[in-house]
């Protein structure tokens, strides 16, 4: 799984490149902008909001590159070189969702610490004029020495690993549905979209469910990835057909 | 390593690809896989190498079920193109050396020097006998037990196909099978010594080339014509 996890991530270097060449520029605008702007005038806030925009940009692309290159290798001859290796079907969906997840995770980090340092140099620029900006960082570590930080934390991040699990399975199976037992069938697209959106359905009525606890509602969704990876295996396993 | 391929089939929507074929091949022997366009050769492929399910039918290696351990045991060319884009000759040498265990380095590059390629070209920027030239260095590189050449000689130059087929005759060995498609169905006839005809996803014919010569007095290339008629016959020459 190691070896097709390094490989997704070759296959993906250049996007990440991309991704981290936008941000380092929005980024140098910032830089560039803060000691010129006071904080008053809140044109401040153009630079800030482009780099939320791209961080947001950025993850999105992320996620939705991790489903496209799961598609092209079941769609076009890209694939070929992916399953004709003595690999199990498991194994590579299971490096494929870890490198979105782990690629997320670290993009997300990276990006939580740069906007630290940007808040911290707002603050050291405008001082007290830096108002609610100034306040947030002191917020943030008041915040992770709390007692009981550290497993909510643990807990947020369990979440999002079982969130882009269960995303990506339910995806995954509906592109594998299309490619596989619907292939070249009349409507077969539209009848794994419809399935695709059943399930999400179904998932989003699993979190809103009165009077259901997080971690029952939690399980419910690991079981439906589960399920839908399983299901995916299956299908590429034995209907695969490039 | 003998496969065995019993009733296979594989069915489309619309159409049937391979029909209830039936055919084994054998340690020590080059199979040419004979037929005009679209009469299921490299359906079959694919089929051999895991990259096409099947409808029915099975496919046995050594008796057992094919399952994906035995993809170890099978090097693909097929004809498309299809490395990365972001991949080096060296790439995708690491990529077969990561995945195969029978890939040796020390032939990949000595194959590479006989057909005049370099590590360090992108392959993205090849062109097709490069390309074609790659995928043979890149599959004849894997001791593997069963090798699959689909159309390796398409679209290139007298010279090029010429050290293509220099390559495959030299990998020639006793412990493994070479299946290789091709409507050079001349340029194949003194390298391989079984020919077998498809025609709508069925064997026509599996025969000794030696034998064909010395019954019949056929060329492969007269069978062709025999079997597939006059239609076919620019195609097959």
């Amino acid at each position: 799984m190691l070896t097709t996890l390094k490989y997704e991530f070759m296959k993906n270097r250049v996007l990440y490149g991309i991704s981290l060449g936008i941000l380092a520029i929005v980024e140098l605008v910032y830089l560039a902008i803060v000691p010129f702007r006071s904080i008053k005038d809140h044109t401040i806030v153009i630079p800030i909001f482009l780099l939320m925009i791209a961080g947001l940009f950025i993850f999105f692309m992320l996620l939705f590159n991790g489903i496209t290159m799961f598609s092209r290798d079941l769609k076009s001859k890209a694939g070929y070189l992916v399953y004709m290796t003595p690999v199990p079907v498991p194994s590579i969906l299971l490096a494929k969702i870890l490198l979105v997840f782990l690629s997320s995770v670290i993009f997300g980090l990276g990006y939580l610490l740069l906007g630290i340092a940007d808040f911290e140099i707002l603050g050291s620029i405008a001082g007290d004029a830096s108002g609610d900006f100034a306040r947030f960082i002191p917020e943030i570590f008041k915040m992770l020495r709390s007692s009981g930080a550290v497993p909510r934390i643990a807990g947020r991040f369990v979440r999002y690993a079982i969130s882009v699990f269960d995303f990506l399975s339910i995806t995954y199976f509906s592109i594998a549905l299309g490619n596989t037992l619907l292939r070249g069938k009349k409507a077969g697209a539209m009848i794994s979209f419809i399935v695709f959106v059943a399930i999400v359905i179904l998932n989003s009525f699993i979190t809103n469910m009165a009077g259901m606890s997080n971690l029952v509602a939690s399980i419910l969704h690991v079981v439906i990835g589960i399920l839908c990876f399983l299901a995916t295996s299956w299908m590429i396993t034995k209907k695969i057909d490039l | 390593m003998s496969v065995i391929c019993k009733n296979l089939t594989k069915r489309y929507l619309f159409k049937t690809a391979v029909d209830q074929l039936n055919v084994t091949f054998e340690p020590g022997h080059i199979y040419a896989l004979l037929g005009p366009n679209g009469t299921g050769k490299s359906t079959l492929m694919k089929m051999l190498c895991g990259l096409t399910t099947r409808t029915s039918g099975e496919i046995l290696v050594e008796d057992h079920p094919f399952t994906y351990r035995d993809k170890a045991n099978v090097a693909f060319a097929p004809t498309e193109f299809i490395f990365f884009d972001y991949m080096k000759i060296s790439d995708v040498e690491k990529y077969y050396r990561d995945y195969f265990r029978d890939f040796d380095s020390n032939c990949f590059h000595r194959l590479l020097e006989e057909l005049e390629l370099s590590p360090s070209m992108k392959v993205k920027t090849l062109s097709s006998g490069m390309l074609a030239k790659l995928k043979i260095a890149a599959t004849m590189s894997r001791q593997a037990k069963l090798l699959l050449l689909d159309e390796p000689l398409n679209g290139i130059d007298l010279l090029t196909r010429e050290s293509i087929l220099k390559t495959l005759i030299s990998h020639a060995d006793p412990s493994r099978a070479m299946v290789i498609s091709s409507h050079m169905v001349e340029e194949l006839e003194p390298i391989v010594d079984t020919a077998v005809f498809m025609k709508e996803g069925r064997i026509v014919l599996q025969t000794d080339v030696e034998s064909l010569r010395e019954k019949e007095g056929l060329s492969i290339v007269e069978k062709y014509r025999q079997i597939y008629g006059n239609t076919d016959m620019k195609e097959a020459i």
